[in-house]
């Protein structure tokens, strides 16, 4: 037990460290990329330039960038990520706006994903060099290959436009009720989770070939299991390492967001916040974003990895 | 006889009856961003000031002809030319049903609140520009004076008092920062829910000085145009305000009804401090190379489009001149190529491309990455290609342009999109604006004198006399080759009626509007 608690308190002392470095890339990044807020305010005439100068010094956009990293290292260790140069609205504010809608994005997504990879895995391994296995490898292949912004706009043609059956945009309203929020959900996470499905179903299947063709199976097979239960309990458990792995990546990474899905269905996650961050050089929210990203995905690493304790015991963390 | 007679008073009837303005329904209106709705921090962002024209009241609306109509103030005099006195409407309250003030324990908008506006806009950032106001103070509860330091003749320009919305002071300072989300104001709509980023919810206000025709309105945030086009095609949303010039000749064949919203300048512009086109006649032989109207005809549908000589679009009537401007503009590669030789550019070595000093006449055309602007760039640079000039068009991000014309950093030819509001010259080409608004770094005593002294003659002939000199001496000296004027626009279903947004905002209930959905 203490030996896990060890581990799990060394990793998240490597993640606190991570995450430092990337804060410091991310700054000297941005600061060093061309174009500044308060520039693009100025070009358009929005702002005079009393008020520019006020805001830069504000900002402490006069000092160099290595100062205002410093500053925004202690503002941070207090727990403060700032304030946007576009809005004035706290960075934390916007994030605590957009993060639960990626999460929830992000979770349905990989529901979906698993919900027909894992099926569809399992049967392509059992009935190998078969039509279901034909079948399933083209659904796979299929399901990768389809870009993101082609399904979508090809889902909202059909279902939202065509057959009125869904709604085409939005993150639907809870005062609405829960099947509100589960019908604005249903076409992005089918988009986003189609290409995931694609790539969980072929890693299901591959990692179920390898185990089943591992002695311990052929004696389980001897002794007279039913193929059924050699494939569930026996094999499946143990094909489910590279898988969870995989999975766990994937669901890190869709919690920085999903851009184009985002924008497509008018999702208002991270993905939104951070590419027009990115395009208003709005620098607190860049760093906000990101930070949120990077400490998502150690978190989800961390998770996938005690996990596999779990999944096969003779998994040990010392 | 009677009888017809009669059918014929029914089925008019019936029209007038169909054409009459109901009331009722919630207007869906798509946004691109909503991010805060504070009337003094709104910048120029379109969609944060198109819910904040529900919200608040301004001080004045400005028509399609961007003339002045009362608003708040029913009416104003100049006592002199630095004195500006507005007499405001009677009996206009602030919304209640709100933490700042509950239900039915609102007060009177007054003089000290335009007052106690007028100098939070000049301290945040509003977007607007108020630094010629000198004080202002109010007279009593209904009249406000305000001086400027030198006479102003765009004090009721949309980016100075003509977008001066009225808050009151006990709502900003109970509510701090959550103001920008749950802001109070006395304008026809209040706010429901405000969500940045996602969707603005409004409803009628029950108590405003004009008759409101709409239940509600709501700004929905669809930030891709197709999906957002479906939306309209599929009746989600009732209007997209933003669409390109192809989806709306599409939409207009669909039976939507399409709104003009303004017009915004395309051009080429030019650094003119930066070789080669800091030499006149290279400014000058490339404008007379180029087939302006046939790259023009290849790409923008007719209807959206109106050929620019100068940079005053028609919605800037003080300097729009296009009779004054065409003459200046010809089409002659053959005298342009002689303009170039005489500037000492020649094809000494045979490659087919114009040089100097060894070093190749090379144009690199930095343009944002905008579809139209894009095509039009193509066209342009195959054609100087075609006539021996080594010119390329690059596609650059935002930021990106906009900080290589701040700072001079470009190749020194651009693309040239520009504010063409009614000071537009003025930011562009005064050489007060180098380093900020003025990009082509363009530095002429005689212009700036033109546009200083326009810019305080009160009178309108004289300041469009004064701003037609100015901007005929930019286009003399080749600073731009105008391209053309693109007509922005809007799509709305064909049951919505009575509406606008010329100028750049919506505007749904004014005097002169009242939006209304059909049934």
């Amino acid at each position: 037990m203490f030996t896990m608690l060890n581990y799990i308190i060394r990793r998240l002392l490597i993640g606190l460290f991570t995450l430092i470095c990337i804060t410091f890339i991310v700054f000297a990044l941005v600061s060093l990329a061309p174009g500044d807020p308060i520039r693009l305010m100025l070009a358009s005439e929005r702002i005079n330039p009393e008020l520019a100068q006020r805001m830069i010094q504000y900002y402490k956009l006069d000092q160099p960038w290595y100062m205002r990293y410093g500053a925004y290292l202690f503002s941070l260790l207090h727990g403060d990520l700032g304030y946007s140069l576009t809005t004035r609205n706290k960075v934390s504010l916007s994030i605590a706006r957009a993060f639960p809608n990626t999460v929830l994005l992000t979770c349905a997504s990989m529901g979906v994903a698993i919900l027909i990879a894992i099926p569809l895995g399992i049967i392509a391994a059992a009935y190998r060099n078969t039509l279901a296995d034909y079948s399933a490898l083209v659904a796979a292949l299929i399901g990768v290959s389809m870009p993101n912004f082609w399904l979508g706009l090809m889902l909202i043609l059909i279902f939202g436009l065509r057959l009125k059956w869904l709604p085409i945009f939005g993150i639907g309203r809870l005062e609405r009720g829960l099947m509100d929020v589960i019908s604005h959900l249903i076409l992005p996470s089918i988009t986003l989770g189609s290409g995931l499905a694609g790539l969980l179903m072929r890693l299901t299947r591959s990692a179920l070939l390898d185990v089943l063709g591992m002695e311990y199976i052929r004696t389980a097979r001897a002794k007279g299991v039913a193929e059924s239960q050699v494939l569930i309990k026996h094999s499946f458990r143990n094909a489910m390492i590279p898988v969870l792995t995989t999975a766990g990546l994937q669901f890190g990474s869709l919690l920085g967001g999903a851009m184009i899905v985002e924008t497509i269905f008018a999702w208002p996650g991270m993905g939104r916040l951070a590419i027009q961050a990115v395009q208003e050089r709005d620098f607190p929210v860049i760093q906000g974003t990101t930070l949120v990203f990077a400490a998502s995905f150690i978190v989800v690493t961390l998770i996938v990895d005690l996990l596999y304790a779990v999944i096969d015991p003779r998994i040990r963390y010392e | 006889m009677n009888k017809k007679l009669l059918v014929m008073l029914f089925v008019l009837g019936l029209g007038f009856w169909g054409l009459a303005a109901q009331t009722g329904g919630v207007l869906r209106i798509r946004a691109l961003q909503l991010q805060n709705i504070d009337a003094h921090q709104l910048l120029g962002r379109n969609d944060d000031i198109s819910v904040a024209y529900q919200v608040y009241d301004p001080l004045i609306h400005l028509d399609e002809n961007l003339m002045p109509r009362p608003a708040l103030a029913v009416s104003w005099e100049c006592p002199d030319d630095t004195t500006w006195v507005f007499h405001l409407r009677h009996g206009v309250m602030f919304q209640d049903g709100n933490e700042v003030f509950p239900e039915g324990q609102s007060r009177e908008v007054t003089a000290e609140d335009v007052v106690y506006s007028l100098y939070r806009a000049k301290e945040l950032p509003s977007g607007l520009d108020l630094r010629s106001v000198a004080s202002a103070r109010a007279i009593d509860p209904y009249t406000v004076e305000i001086k400027t330091a030198y006479p102003d003749a765009f004090l009721l320009d949309v980016n100075r008092l003509g977008r001066l919305f009225i808050v009151p002071r006990e709502a900003v300072e109970k509510l701090g920062n959550d103001f920008s989300l749950r802001p109070v104001g006395s304008g026809p709509f209040k706010i429901v829910s405000f969500v940045p980023q996602q969707r603005a919810v409004l409803k009628r206000n029950e108590d405003y000085w004009l008759p409101v025709n709409l239940d509600g309105v709501e700004f929905i945030v669809i930030p891709d145009p197709q999906t957002s086009r479906m939306a309209l095609e599929a009746g989600e949303i009732d209007i997209d305000w933003f669409i390109d010039v192809t989806t709306a000749e599409a939409l207009a064949k669909e039976g939507f009804v399409i709104q003009r919203r303004g017009y915004s300048y395309r051009g080429i512009g030019f650094n003119v401090t930066k070789p080669p086109f800091d030499d006149w006649r290279v400014r000058m032989a490339l404008s007379m190379m180029l087939d302006i109207d046939a790259a023009i005809r290849a790409v923008l549908p007719a209807d959206f489009v109106v050929r620019a000589y100068g940079q005053c679009p028609p919605s800037v009537p003080h300097g729009y001149d296009p009779e004054g401007l065409a003459p200046l503009h010809e089409y002659n590669p053959t005298e342009g190529l002689k303009l170039l030789e005489a500037a000492g550019w020649r094809d000494t070595d045979g490659d087919g491309f114009l040089d100097k000093d060894g070093q190749r006449l090379t144009l690199n055309l930095e343009i944002l990455p905008e579809a139209i602007g894009v095509r039009v760039f193509t066209i342009l640079a195959t054609q100087l290609r075609s006539l021996g000039i080594d010119a390329k068009v690059w596609q650059v991000d935002t930021s990106v342009w906009t900080d290589d014309l701040l700072t001079g950093k470009g190749s020194g030819i651009f693309f040239d999109f520009s504010y063409a509001g009614p000071t537009g010259l003025y930011s562009l080409f005064h050489s007060t604006a180098i380093g900020t608004s003025n990009t082509h770094y363009y530095r002429n005593p005689a212009v700036d004198y033109f546009l200083d002294r326009a810019m305080r003659t009160l009178d309108f002939e004289k300041r469009s006399q004064l701003w037609k000199r100015a901007q005929r001496i930019v286009v003399e000296d080749r600073v731009i080759i105008p391209l053309y004027f693109q007509v922005s626009a809007g799509a709305s279903s064909p049951k919505v009626h009575d509406w606008f947004a010329w100028g750049g905002f919506i505007r749904l209930v004014t005097p002169d509007y009242n939006a209304w959905i059909e049934k």
